[in-house]
């Protein structure tokens, strides 16, 4: 078969190409270390979630360094997340588990990578490390049914000493006040050196 | 061919459907039969926080006089399980309110309550089987929604007390606190108007709480005398008052730039008649409010109601086409058939009925470039062009978008 | 002698296809447009938050599925039955396969529009990817099944006409436009294999409760084995005009047959078994997979980098062959003021565009800087809605005179026809890629939230809105020209004049003669294919049923 020499060029220029596309995806992974969402192995029971680490969702540090929120998502809302924020230490290897009882939903940390699937039955783990305080917005990003455009949450993420240690500190009992949800509820925490977002034109 | 009897028949199902359609007509645009309660503001509405609340009737239940009522919560509506029922209900003082979950993932966020009310409503998530009990006391009007399903209608409303919140009976403001208004309902507006006709000045808060945000003022609809000082206090920032009618001859005009917190603005209204305003950024929320001064009548024209595009409307001329047009086709279909349009459909090879058209014949090239006399420079300096843009984009897109923007996932 | 007086009935069943096609896209781009106000928020007053899902849904479905499906075994029909100079089979069972794709045409659209319309009994506000749990009324995956199954019967009748002219022919090369159309439907039933499955075994019984539960990993994953191979199912039609015609309609000849068959041949073979790039924030997939489909999902891009060279080589040579000179200067020899030339020009201009949205997607940790955000319908309305929307366009100015023996009406409306497309869709993508980056999610009502802040580099949220709407309604327009010729052309008289094209297609510079043969033997083709599918999903949809077919398992939850 007769290949034209351009033509010969523009094939080997491809792969090349391609190898070199492959090969920044590899060291992105194996050389900075960032990656995707894997497998735990874990399988849980949509209607059964009780019997899980889901079963109080919220946060609580697991040992001096490493912080666990479990996240439910549900139709719609966050558990932690939309009545009142998800609390993360800065500086912390922070690890969030994140599961449904109804439906696909998605959860994306605006602003930053962590952009992961929400599947019932199945268990999302994202592990991540946040540099500095900060407010972040949560988005269900996956249509979830009639209500999902409202479906959003916050993460703040404050100083580590901020986060007690002994207790469940950003558990799901929260007390919030009367007034509307989200915008008033950065001001209820306790946490004065959070920057409050503006509002999303 | 129809006998006697089946005319008859069909001309009584031909009166009874058209009847039904007009009910439904009418009911479907919105005008109840009998409302026995207050508006509520527009809190049902879809211009209030929210979506429109499907299960709310326009009607409210009326429990008074009993002892103790249920309210279900979670009960099937509003496309799913997410209703209050009843959404609106009367009652009196006293009466203890037992809401029942019915389903699973609700709670009860109260959106306004009377002052001096100790209710709370049910602030975490709970499921089927939980029930919780007020005793409600204070009179007024008590507004709640369920927060997971609040953008699909999931509100409610309690009345407690005698005749609720009436409005004035001396200011008309139309439509102008409603969605059919511009800018959408005024969720801080319960219906009733603020009586202040005894008093020389009088305060309005600018950028009060209210309408999902700071967006109110506050009170919203108020009744004063002539020569009354108001004083327009803001309380939060870029608020302006845009005067959407007012009576000939008042020289108010509002106030035309957008101001923040701290700045007063005040007008001793003298011209009896009732005066509508508006803030420019935040209409759309519904921050609106109105002043009626006494003295004559003041007529406050509704604004004009577009009326919304209402499907069921719709559907009742829908409907009928869609019989209509395939019956027309099928008719025309049928037609050309009988006169042998579809003859040999099924036909291959050339046929002979219509004319037989000749295509253009093949143009020769200006000048021929055969195999061996052409070599491709000018697709590969392109194609190297591309090539470098992509390269380049990917570089920036790789390594300075994605991974200079942190926190990743770590794999 | 045009295709219409060789192949009278050919040319009718063509003609159907097409007029389908065009229903639905002028159906869905109305709906679009609808969607863009929405949105965007400059008009939410036609309809709600909740009924866009069910609008969102019909637009997905009849341009992704309807338009597209239609279009393409009409195309292929007319490829084939010319490129063989033989008609089909029988005529009964083509007429019966395009009238069971219509049947379920119909039946998805009307259990879609019952979401919206409160008198028709059904809902099906799942989008075009329905996910389970979320769940539509039966009579939605029933329609789907029928048009997919009616799609099957174009790809019997092709394999059937080559295996007649092969019969005859036992030593010739197969034209090329047979060999791409045959390619592409094998492609067809390899990778609809999985959502016919996830479909017809899961989801329908599923929502008729004949069982309780269903998986919604394993669901997912075999609508994905599906999901990235149908794109190639939309593009390879469109590969076929742009080798086999779009040469002649610059003024030359192909660059190389045995390249085109290659290319195609690469495409059977790698586009099913890389769905899982669609799943790489999915729980459930180990990382290893995910990136060994990521490395095949990159090879993936070497057909069309060697479509490329030989497409835009087959037009410099059309070009220089009408007096082009110079090393740039050629482009302005071009035809472009002939919208079929113009159209297709663009189209692989805009995919050239949307192939570096692509190099993202596919990119395993990248991805999650665009998923689900407004990034990749901004990538797929280059692609499928421009690279081969404006190409289908563009190709039925030059065929529908050969298919009805019609002279084309309203031509300077057909001429400006691509570029209102070609710019619309410039502002509208452009501006949903951005939005994207900033993390604007796609598939909601309103992406506007309380919590969140959007950040845009450059350009406000506001000018941004302005670009997605004002490019919506820009393709709208294009649209409304693209139609208003359409139908007046085909509502005019087939006179006795000759049409303005000329259906002669001139061979091409390098032909199949000295290309190898077992290029042409779909078997060893197919089998390997099966191969690396067996090797890709293999593992996966293994591990997925261990526990069950149904477990873990989800209810429906109606939407």
């Amino acid at each position: 078969m007769e290949i034209h020499r351009l033509e010969k060029i523009w094939i080997a220029v491809s792969l090349v190409f391609i190898v070199a596309l492959i090969a920044s995806i590899v060291y992105g992974v194996a050389g900075i270390g960032v990656g995707t969402i894997g497998d735990t192995g874990q399988q849980l029971d949509p209607n059964g979630l009780e019997d899980t680490r889901f079963a109080d969702p919220g946060g609580h540090w697991v040992d001096d360094d490493h912080y666990v929120v479990n996240v439910v998502a549900r139709q719609f809302l966050f558990q932690p997340g939309t009545q009142e924020p998800i609390m993360v230490p800065a500086n912390t290897t922070v690890t969030f588990y994140v599961t449904s009882p109804d439906v696909v939903h998605g959860f994306d940390v605006v602003g930053t990578q962590l952009n992961a699937m929400v599947i019932p039955g199945q268990e999302t783990k994202l592990t991540t490390e946040f540099d500095e305080p900060k407010s972040y917005g949560i988005i269900c990003h996956e249509y979830c049914g009639a209500g999902h455009q409202s479906m959003a949450g916050q993460l703040v993420v404050v100083p580590a000493d901020e986060i007690p240690k002994n207790a469940s500190a950003a558990s799901g009992n929260a007390t919030t006040t009367n007034a509307s949800a989200s915008a008033d509820v950065a001001n209820a925490s306790a946490q004065a050196s959070v920057a409050t977002p503006e509002v999303s034109a | 061919m129809s006998t006697v009897s089946d005319r008859r028949y069909s001309r009584r199902r031909f009166l009874r459907d058209t009847t039904a359609v007009a009910a439904a007509l009418s009911a479907s645009t919105g005008v109840s039969a009998a409302a026995s309660g207050p508006s509520y503001g527009g809190w049902f509405t879809g211009d209030a926080k929210g979506g429109e609340t499907k299960n709310y009737d326009g009607t409210t239940v009326d429990k008074t006089g009993q002892d103790s009522v249920t309210i279900e919560v979670g009960a099937q509506g509003n496309g799913g399980s997410y209703a209050y029922a009843p959404p609106a209900v009367r009652i009196s003082p006293g009466t203890e309110v037992t809401f029942k979950w019915v389903s699973n993932t609700h709670d009860i966020q109260v959106e306004s309550a009377p002052s001096g009310t100790s209710w709370q409503g049910v602030d975490s998530i709970k499921n089927e089987g939980y029930t919780h009990s007020h005793t409600f006391e204070t009179a007024g009007i008590y507004k709640y929604y369920c927060t997971p399903h609040l953008s699909l209608g999931m509100k409610g409303a309690i009345v407690v007390g005698g005749s609720g919140g009436g409005g004035s009976a001396s200011a008309d403001w139309g439509d102008w606190f409603t969605d059919s208004a511009r800018g959408g309902a005024v969720g801080n507006y319960d219906g009733s108007t603020v009586d202040k006709t005894d008093q020389d000045s009088v305060t309005v808060q600018v950028g009060a709480d209210g309408n999902g945000g700071s967006y109110a003022y506050s009170p919203p609809a108020l009744k004063i005398s002539p020569g009354t000082e108001v004083t327009f206090e803001w309380v939060s920032n870029t608020h302006d008052i845009q005067v959407q009618s007012a009576p000939s001859g008042t020289s108010w005009q509002g106030v035309d730039s957008i101001k923040n917190e701290g700045y007063t603005h005040s007008h001793t209204f003298e011209t009896s008649g009732t005066y509508k305003y508006y803030c420019t950024p935040h209409l759309s929320m519904g921050m609106k409010g109105g002043i009626f001064v006494t003295g004559s009548s003041g007529g406050g024209g509704g604004g004009g109601a577009i009326p919304d595009l209402n499907w069921g409307n719709v559907a009742w001329i829908a409907g009928p086409s869609i019989v209509a047009i395939p019956s027309i086709v099928a008719y025309l279909l049928w037609d050309y058939h009988r006169a042998g349009a579809f003859d040999g459909i099924l036909d291959r090879g050339p046929s002979e009925a219509p004319p037989e058209t000749a295509e253009a014949p093949p143009t020769s090239p200006e000048r021929e470039l055969d195999h061996d006399e052409y070599d491709p420079w000018g697709t590969a300096t392109l194609l190297g062009i591309y090539f470098v843009i992509i390269s380049v984009a990917w570089a920036l897109m790789y390594f300075v978008e994605f991974l200079g923007n942190g926190p990743h996932i770590f794999g | 002698m045009t295709y219409v007086d060789d192949f009278p009935g050919e040319a009718r069943v063509v003609r159907t296809a097409l007029a389908i096609a065009f229903a639905s896209i002028g159906l869905g781009g109305a709906l679009g447009v609808l969607q863009a106000l929405y949105r965007t928020g400059y008009d939410r007053s036609l309809f709600s938050a909740v009924d866009y899902y069910s609008i969102l849904t019909a637009h997905g479905v009849l341009m992704a599925l309807v338009f597209t499906t239609f279009f393409i075994v009409g195309l292929f029909a007319w490829g084939v039955t010319r490129s063989l100079d033989t008609g089909l089979r029988d005529l009964r069972f083509t007429w019966g396969w395009l009238g069971l794709m219509t049947l379920g045409t119909v039946l998805a659209f009307v259990s879609v529009l019952g979401g919206i319309v409160g008198w028709i009994p059904t809902h099906a506000a799942v989008l075009y990817t329905f996910y389970a749990p979320l769940e539509a009324s039966p009579t939605f995956y029933l329609g789907l099944a029928l048009l997919i199954v009616g799609s099957w019967g174009a790809g019997v009748d092709y394999v059937l006409a080559l295996r007649d002219w092969r019969a005859d022919n036992p030593d010739e090369r197969i034209p090329l436009q047979t060999f791409m159309a045959v390619a592409t439907m094998l492609l067809w039933f390899v990778c609809t294999l999985g959502v016919a499955v996830e479909v017809v075994v899961f989801l329908l019984p599923w929502s008729l409760g004949l069982i309780p539960r269903v998986d919604p990993l394993l669901t997912r994953t075999l609508f994905w084995y599906f999901g990235h191979a149908v794109v190639y199912f939309w593009l390879l039609p469109a590969y076929f005009v742009w080798y086999t015609i779009f040469p002649k309609l610059s003024g030359g000849r192909l660059f190389s047959d045995p390249l085109a068959r290659v290319v195609f041949v690469l495409f059977l073979v790698l586009s099913t078994p890389v769905g899982v790039h669609h799943q790489y924030g999915d729980p459930g997939l180990s990382q290893g997979l995910k990136f060994v489909q990521m490395t095949s999902t990159y090879f993936i891009l070497l057909p069309s980098l060697l479509t490329a060279f030989t497409v835009v080589a087959s037009m410099e040579h059309g070009a220089r062959q009408r007096g082009g000179e110079g090393r740039f200067g050629w482009l302005r020899a071009l035809p472009w003021e002939k919208p079929s030339f113009s159209g297709i020009a663009l189209a692989g201009l805009a995919f050239a565009a949307s192939g570096f949205g692509g190099m993202v997607n596919a990119g395993l940790n990248v991805n999650a800087l665009v998923h689900n955000t407004m990034w990749v319908p901004g990538h797929f309305h280059l692609t499928v809605g421009t690279a081969v929307a404006l190409t289908f366009m563009a190709i039925t100015y030059w065929l529908l005179p050969q298919l009805s023996g019609k002279r084309l009406r309203l031509r300077t409306l057909a001429a400006v026809q691509p570029y209102l497309w070609f710019v619309g869709m410039v502002f509208m993508s452009n501006a949903m890629h951005r939005v994207g980056l900033a993390g604007v999610p796609r598939r909601t009502s309103e992406p506007q939230y309380e919590q969140v802040l959007f950040n845009t580099p450059i350009a406000t949220m506001g000018e941004l809105h302005l670009q997605t709407v004002g490019g919506a309604l820009l393709l709208f327009v294009s649209l409304l020209c693209f139609l208003a010729v359409v139908v007046s052309t085909w509502l005019g008289d087939r006179g006795a004049e000759p049409i303005a094209v000329s259906g002669h297609i001139p061979e091409a510079l390098s032909g199949p003669e000295h290309s190898p043969r077992i290029l042409d033997d779909f078997r060893v083709w197919v089998a390997l294919t099966l191969l690396l599918l067996l090797i890709a999903y293999g593992p996966p949809l293994a591990a997925m049923v261990q526990n069950g077919l149904f477990a873990p398992g989800s209810a429906p939850i109606p939407a």
